[in-house]
């Protein structure tokens, strides 16, 4: 496990629960073909190639509280985007791999704004929690996924920086840096046999109509049982293969390289 | 018998601008929460029978942008019993889930669809028939039945969707009925469900809690595309499913989401 907390935000709670609804309420962009369900984001700052400042976007000028912690706790000079991940009802992006480990885009960190008991994140077969206002650093080369399963909204602040070899330097102060090991990790039990013969079993049913909500299915098994989160895609190939249809097998490997090595 | 039915087409289908429907398609859409993938719908004008909350749209800002697509709706229709037009876009595999738009005798609206874009694997239903509207087409379709449709392909299909007065006959909004020919849906031909299907379903009781429900219903509510079943039984499944597996808070989510789509489960489906 890479994740793991590095800091932490201290807000106004309620300034920043104002500012919050106003963002949600009128500029976060759903986002579909990698995320089930509620999944959506919205930009609230941003560099742009060859620009030495971060601009400010509307719906970051809508949370001066917000903006304002962000400049005095990051090393803004550093900093690349900002934006919020809001996520609700079921919604969850697919297990993915963001770029490869010796290529890292860039240093992400996760900032909890609003979250609740059924949010969860996961990375390799780890699903774990992470508390309001924490930083954490996530290792975007590993098979991750994040979702909330809850009718109340799950907001994180996501900050993207330049691939930094040193997580002291992503803060403004380096001893803002202070990482922890404590995972708040989520008790799950393992995947059973009977449970294995069961996503076996879907190859009765798989066709090209339903081949990519399979995949919805299969890829949030993993946050009910002690699972890497990557199997999803030998599940699914392995469903394909048992279909029979060598379209659907095709579909079901080009849906692993897109989620798992993008980059090759 | 069907509720859904083809009153016939537009006959200036053809004069139809590609620019418009490319700009149709490049339209901001608004996402709908009983949607997988890529499903989104937007405004485009309102008539003289709307009543919603919403403020009205003016329909001259659409004359300019999308003129020859509203000459063919002025021409075909009597908007005059027009609520509100729309646009329904889906691709790349994006569906709506089985519903019913409302039950008992309060219709809010008749509706009519009119295809703008469409390819062989975009498909509408109701009930157990599962059906292709062609473009250029004028579809009713009856929201107190259990209905849907999507694009099983990665094209946009792009379908007009007319909100007309509800005390309208869909027969009635149309300027020259005689010009048009009433008939019901094609029905895609699929293969029945076999016991091994079915049992492959019920398997899945174990794999079925919080996180799994959203997703597992989706699946469920595309099983009817490919299986001469019942679009509605997605959601008896599901809650077949859930009983199998004994947990008292997914037994009850079930049976929410049952409720959300088709009405309380005392009514018949």
């Amino acid at each position: 496990m890479i994740a793991h907390p590095i800091g932490s935000v201290a807000f106004d709670d309620g300034l920043l629960a104002k500012e919050l609804e106003t963002i949600e309420r009128q500029a976060t962009t759903p986002c579909t073909g990698y995320a089930h369900g509620s999944w959506a984001k919205c930009i609230l700052a941003m560099r742009h190639a060859g620009e030495s400042e971060l601009r400010t976007k509307p719906a970051g000028e809508a949370a001066p509280h917000l903006m304002e912690r962000i400049r005095t706790t990051f090393a803004m000079t550093h900093v690349k985007v900002v934006q919020l991940f809001a996520a609700s009802n079921g919604g969850f992006v697919r297990p993915h791999v963001d770029w490869k480990a010796d290529a890292p885009l860039c240093t992400r960190l996760h900032v909890p704004l609003r979250t609740n008991r059924y949010a969860f994140n996961s990375e390799d077969d780890v699903v774990f929690q992470m508390g309001y206002g924490e930083v954490w650093f996530l290792d975007a080369s590993r098979p991750h996924s994040g979702g909330c399963f809850s009718t109340d909204t799950r907001l994180h602040l996501i900050v993207d920086l330049e691939a930094a070899d040193s997580l002291e330097s992503v803060f403004a102060e380096r001893s803002e840096y202070a990482p922890s090991r404590h995972l708040d990790a989520v008790a799950l039990p393992e995947l059973t046999s009977t449970d294995r013969s069961a996503i076996d079993g879907l190859a009765k049913l798989v066709t090209d109509a339903n081949l990519g909500t399979m995949l919805d299915f299969l890829g949030a098994i993993h946050f009910q049982r002690r699972v890497d989160c990557a199997q999803t895609y030998e599940w699914l190939l392995r469903i394909a293969e048992g279909s029979g249809d060598a379209h659907l097998v095709s579909r079901a490997r080009e849906y692993r390289r897109m989620y798992l090595t993008p980059f090759e | 018998m069907m509720g859904a039915r083809c009153l016939g087409a537009i006959r200036q289908y053809s004069a139809l601008a590609p620019a418009e429907i490319q700009a149709l398609i490049a339209r901001k859409k608004f996402p709908c929460a009983d949607a997988a993938g890529e499903w989104g719908f937007c405004d485009l004008w309102t008539g003289p029978a709307w009543t919603g909350k919403a403020p009205a749209l003016d329909v001259e800002a659409v004359r300019r942008e999308l003129p020859t697509l509203l000459q063919c709706v002025e021409d075909a229709f009597d908007v005059s019993k027009l609520a509100i037009a729309r646009v329904f876009s889906a691709a790349r595999y994006g569906f709506i889930r089985p519903h019913r738009d409302w039950m008992g005798s309060e219709v809010p609206f008749t509706r009519l669809h009119v295809p703008l874009q469409t390819n062989p694997r975009a498909l509408n239903f109701e009930d157990a028939v599962v059906y292709h509207m062609n473009a250029g087409e004028i579809w009713y379709l009856d929201g107190s039945r259990v209905h849907g449709g999507g694009c099983l392909a990665d094209e946009v299909r792009l379908h007009l969707v007319l909100d007309f007065a509800p005390q309208a006959a869909p027969e009635d909004v149309l300027r020259d009925r005689a010009a048009h020919a009433s008939g019901p849906p094609l029905p895609l031909s699929r293969p029945a469900m076999t016991p091994a299907q079915r049992a492959a379903l019920r398997d899945l009781r174990p794999l079925l809690g919080r996180a799994t429900l959203s997703p597992l219903t989706d699946l469920l509510g595309t099983i009817h595309y490919d299986r001469q079943i019942d679009s509605a039984a997605a959601y008896d499944w599901l809650c077949a499913i859930a009983a199998d597996g004994g947990d008292p808070e997914t037994i009850e989510n079930a049976r929410a989401t049952r409720e959300k789509y088709l009405g309380p489960a005392n009514r018949s489906s």
